[in-house]
């Protein structure tokens, strides 16, 4: 097997650079709303040569990058370009994964050879995607036998490079690779195999995949099998549908909602987002997850599963209300706050309401859910919402739920909303991205 | 070219059957005509179920994002800082 691993260099950042000659050369950093305490997104090369990173604080970025310029978000722009490029490699093979907005796997085993080698597709791509999305926006390409490989590769050939991975080059690449330079070994992870003398990816393949089995389960095999230079997870093309397992949204709350009362009403615009996904899905969830970070960064939060599977945002919203007052209410200042419903089933398997007032309450939502999917997300609010949140969609547009909450909440999934999702599936030629499955490690 | 914002302006643009967008290669804006110098940057955005083309260009030497309203048919220009620019 051959795999490609398409990387887009600091992809954000990169498309504003695009976007806006004046941008380009300049230190600047994506993110969801520059004027409050928010979270990096993207961070252009210029300013990655300070040490900003995508995942640190705004305020962390400007002490590092004093003249650094904040840039808001624009998710319609990245996802435009997104499907843009997706449509590019489509043309190369069918084989292709949507890891995420700005990365993809495509499975070339078997094209390769019709565009004269790996390399020179690769070479071919990058030069497909610079006719298409400019000369500003460009990709690295890592090559190797597996994702877990190719994904590697693709960190010795940004910027805007290729490498492959030639098998006998596999054991010298094992022995010098850190733990956490692989996807899915994360600091807590690399410090339990730190702490059984495990330093390198080859460490993990001489060690003892029992003693790897006792220690973190079925991972242990997945990671022995890394330590050899062998993974495990295969290419999932665009076209095989997969599971959703949860659907969630969370917020940086900005300064001036972090008192309760604001806390709540931010709270309640979370779950309609996540009650809305759930009816676009024709889902409805079994159990409500709730978190909340304090003013001192302490995350605080329960889970509690419901009497009844529900897509109603309101049920979600009193079981987060009452997950939050059985752990002593909002506190004075409520910095970050997260929904999620897991535990999922189609909508269609669930009793139907019995009483009228139920019954009612669901025409109303399907109702708003027309209105918004005619008009847009911001043509109808509840009252409470629109008075404390309605900023909150405009400057953030949709971008928290691709990268930024991503990368605050450590949830491994990126997904637009589903009302995007559709519209786009309606109007474009392309065919649909899978993007719910889109998982990365920040 | 100002600083105004969603002025409405008349664009002349290209169709080709090649392209995924058509290309404006010129306006016509406060009584005067520009040439578009280069387009950098196209991409679709939606509200609600309306479909716009938003391009940013350079024209009579400046930065400028262009919107087309698909349903309307009309095209509005932003002469601003540009791309959410902020700080």
């Amino acid at each position: 097997m051959l795999i490609l691993h398409i990387d887009m260099d600091s992809y954000f950042a990169s498309v504003e650079q695009q976007a806006n000659p004046r941008l380009r050369g300049k230190a600047i950093v994506v993110s969801g709303r520059p004027d409050i305490h928010s979270v990096v997104a993207a961070a252009s090369r210029e300013a990655k040569r300070y040490g900003v990173r995508a995942g640190m604080t705004t305020w962390e970025a400007k002490r590092l990058c004093p003249h650094v310029i904040f840039v808001a978000g624009n998710p319609d722009k990245y996802l435009s370009l997104t499907r843009r490029f997706f449509h590019i490699l489509l043309r190369y093979t069918p084989m292709v994964e949507m890891f995420s907005i700005d990365e993809a796997f495509l499975d070339i085993s078997q094209e390769a050879a019709l565009h004269g080698g790996a390399i020179a597709m690769g070479k071919r791509i990058q030069q497909d995607f610079r006719s298409a999305l400019g000369e500003w926006v460009t990709c690295s390409i890592g090559i190797a036998e597996n994702k877990m490989l190719a994904k590697l590769a693709v960190e010795e050939a940004k910027p805007a490079g290729i490498r492959w991975f030639l098998p006998e080059e596999i054991l010298g690449i094992l022995e010098k690779t850190s733990l956490q330079t692989v996807c899915g070994i994360g600091p807590r992870i690399a410090r339990r195999l730190e702490h059984l003398g495990i330093l390198k990816l080859a460490d993990l393949g001489r060690f003892p995949e029992a003693i790897l089995r006792r220690e973190f389960g079925v991972y242990g095999t997945t990671l022995a099998l890394w330590g050899r230079g062998l993974d495990p997870t295969p290419l999932i093309p665009y076209w095989q549908v997969e599971e959703v397992k949860s659907v969630g949204h969370s917020h940086a709350v900005p300064k001036n909602l972090r008192n309760p009362e604001g806390a709540r009403g931010v709270l309640l615009f979370l779950c309609e987002g996540v009650g809305r996904r759930l009816r676009a899905k024709g889902l409805a969830a079994r159990v409500v997850h709730f978190a909340l970070r304090d003013a001192d960064m302490r995350f605080h939060g329960g889970q509690r599963a419901l009497e009844t599977p529900t897509d109603d945002e309101e049920a979600i919203f009193r079981a987060a209300l009452d997950l939050c007052a059985s752990r002593g209410g909002f506190p004075d200042e409520t910095t970050l706050l997260a929904v999620r419903a897991t535990g999922v089933i189609p909508k269609e398997e669930t009793v139907r309401p019995l009483f009228l007032g139920e019954r009612r309450r669901e025409r109303l939502e399907q109702a708003v859910d027309r209105i918004r999917d005619r008009y847009g997300d911001r043509a109808i609010w509840r009252g409470s919402v629109f008075a404390s949140c309605r900023h909150l969609t405009q400057a953030t547009g949709g971008l928290g739920q691709q990268k930024e909450i991503v990368l605050a909440e450590k949830v491994s999934e990126t997904e637009i909303s589903s009302q995007e999702r559709r519209r786009h599936e309606r109007a474009s030629p392309y065919p649909p991205i899978r993007w719910e499955t889109a998982n990365r490690r920040g | 070219m100002g600083q105004s914002t969603g002025e409405a302006v008349e664009v002349q643009v290209i169709f080709s059957p090649r392209a995924l967008h058509p290309r404006p290669v010129s306006l016509h804006w406060h009584g005067r005509h520009y040439s578009v110098e280069k387009v950098h940057l196209v991409y679709e955005a939606w509200e609600g179920d309306t479909r716009f083309l938003l391009y940013s260009i350079t024209a009579g030497g400046a930065f400028l994002e262009l919107c087309y309203d698909m349903k309307k048919a009309r095209w509005t220009a932003d002469g601003g800082s540009g791309s959410g620019e902020a700080g």
